[in-house]
């Protein structure tokens, strides 16, 4: 599962980093209750302000926005450039989520853990920190905060989303089912 | 020509759609549930799977207590496998036959849960859909859709 409150506490350290509004933060994939702005706010403390209907080409310069989709429909021109994989299962890190979500768009995940799938798949993500595992509170904001600033300061990010894009090419259906017909050959040889 | 059956809870259509099925399409391989070459059960672990999970557990167990079937088996989610589904521990370790144990990663490679001296254990990556590169734009956008 992933939190609200997760990615909202990223985004509000991310917004102190990048004052000149070219920073959206999105939420979307829960029940409208729990995307309602004035709540969210009232909830975390936070001054985020709503933009209803994203337009890639509107300028939000200034506002420190957040977007919120309370429909849960993703706007089709709306690529995520950093897609944050925050997971926690029973109030601690999780460490056995299938990713999944990662592996539609060629964005840069932002993950606490995610099985070691990083390393198979060679892609280059953002690691938040935490203290323990078993303990959700204990992520590091501000550190994974800096990280994805210094990503979109530099401009690398560009390259990331480049070399994610081409691993995605490389781990592609025909090579996943590849390793599948790998694994049944071993198997046939144990008869 | 080889065939596979594929097994998964609905809430896995899409992956076993556009990865699974059409990967091993593209390898030439027919997916068919009539006389399979190898099945491929994939358990889930999520909450809204935990009553087709339970089902396709139960087939599992009568699968691998027969000598004439390839299987493998993929956890999406080990930890919450374990914990929803505990009697897959012992359906493992009295297998009759080897069989493909299939992880995303490493993390659960080594849990005690899912020993048997019949599994081949291996890592096999989830693997990307079909995806178009990302346009940049001046805004970056952070955030998640799915939950």
């Amino acid at each position: 599962m992933r939190s609200v409150k997760h990615v909202v506490k990223l985004m509000e350290e991310i917004f102190k980093l990048n004052k000149n509004g070219n920073v959206i933060g999105y939420i979307g994939g829960k029940p409208a209750e729990e995307l309602d702005i004035e709540k969210l706010c009232k909830l975390y403390s936070i001054n985020f302000e709503l933009a209803e209907n994203y337009n890639p080409n509107a300028d939000y310069f200034n506002e420190n926005v957040v977007f919120v989709d309370n429909l849960n429909i993703q706007p089709t021109d709306l690529d995520i450039t950093f897609n944050t994989q925050l997971y926690y299962y029973k109030n601690g890190i999780r460490t056995g989520e299938s990713s999944g979500s990662a592996h539609t768009s060629a964005s840069v995940p932002v993950v606490l853990e995610m099985n070691d799938a990083e390393n198979v798949e060679n892609l280059k993500v953002i690691k938040i920190p935490y203290g323990s595992k078993d303990d959700i509170e204990s992520i590091d904001f501000a550190s994974g905060a800096r990280s994805i600033s210094e990503l979109i300061q530099s401009g690398e990010y560009k390259e990331w989303l480049d070399h994610n894009f081409e691993q995605s090419r490389k781990i592609n259906n025909t090579f996943i089912a590849g390793e599948y017909i790998k694994l049944f050959k071993t198997l046939v040889s144990y008869k | 020509m080889n065939i596979i059956k594929i097994v998964g809870a609905s809430t896995l259509k899409r992956y076993t759609e556009g990865i699974l099925e059409k990967g091993f399409i593209n390898n030439l391989w027919v997916v068919d549930d009539n006389n399979p070459d190898l099945i491929l059960y994939q358990i889930h672990g999520a909450p809204s799977a935990a009553i087709d999970d339970k089902d396709i557990i139960s087939k599992l167990k009568l699968d691998l207590s027969q000598d004439d079937k390839h299987i493998v088996i993929l956890l999406h989610r080990p930890d919450e496998i374990q914990d929803r589904h505990p009697e897959l521990s012992a359906i493992l370790k009295n297998a009759k036959n080897k069989f493909g144990l299939v992880f995303f990663g490493g993390f659960h490679l080594n849990d005690n849960f899912y020993d048997s001296n019949k599994a081949i254990k291996t890592i096999i990556p989830h693997g990307f859909f079909d995806l178009e590169p990302i346009e940049i734009k001046d805004q970056i956008i952070i955030g998640t859709h799915t939950t």
